[in-house]
């Protein structure tokens, strides 16, 4: 039962590490250019009254907080 | 600087990315150092230089030869937070970056922040694959945001 269990983790393993090689892959030939659009979202990005000085980030914090707890309780299985 | 600061610019949840990179950008003085190594003593932090632990005593002259080669010394709590203490933003000096900076808070702590342009800059200039990423994902965020502005 558990060595079934592992064949069905192993296979499912190799599809996310095929997807990981093929991220990984991808990224060497994004190129992203700082067109005019891009410059302009962000300034847009900076401009908004949640993005001043003074604004209370707390809940990007906590959401971090959150997504480093979830990622650092991943237990490596092989 | 870097992909955690970008984060705080966020609107939403949606386009806040997960790393585990902290990056610290300190100006290249080894006095500020110094007293930066000590805080994070105090604050129980451990200091690293690549795989070993700093040199000790970590005193003015230490500092003085980490500015001189902008070596990068990381903090650790080793319980999973670790923080680099970077003396370089590539593209930017401190003098520029501190003088754009935004100042957000956290739980009441004022956090001072990147511009969203330098961070975005000098990831453009850096051009590892982890950076080119970050650009992707990032444009993919800002289309958004010009479609939802567009349609408004």
């Amino acid at each position: 039962m558990a060595a079934e269990y592992n064949r069905g983790m192993d296979s499912e393993l190799d599809a996310v590490f095929r997807m990981l090689d093929d991220a990984v892959e991808e990224a060497k030939s994004i190129r992203v250019e700082l067109d005019a659009p891009f410059l302009r979202g962000i300034a847009i990005i900076e401009a908004l009254p949640g993005n001043q000085s003074g604004a209370d980030k707390t809940w990007v914090h906590r959401l971090l907080h959150v997504s480093d707890r979830h990622f650092a309780a991943a237990i490596r299985k092989r | 600087m870097g992909v955690w600061a970008a984060n705080y610019y966020a609107q939403a949840a949606r386009f806040v990315l997960h790393t585990e990179d902290r990056d610290l950008f300190l100006p290249a003085d080894a006095e500020n150092l110094v007293r930066c190594w000590s805080a994070c003593e105090d604050a129980g932090f451990e200091l690293w230089s690549g795989d070993e632990p700093l040199d000790s005593p970590r005193d003015h002259w230490l500092a003085g030869r980490v500015v001189e080669r902008r070596a990068a010394v990381r903090a650790s709590d080793r319980n999973g937070l670790e923080v680099d203490l970077s003396l370089v933003m590539a593209d930017f000096d401190f003098e520029t970056v501190w003088r754009e900076r935004r100042i957000f808070t956290v739980e009441a702590v004022e956090i001072p922040v990147a511009s969203l342009l330098h961070i975005v800059t000098s990831k453009k200039t850096l051009g590892r694959d982890k950076d080119r990423l970050f650009l992707a994902t990032y444009r993919e965020a800002i289309e958004e945001l010009l479609r939802r502005e567009q349609s408004d």
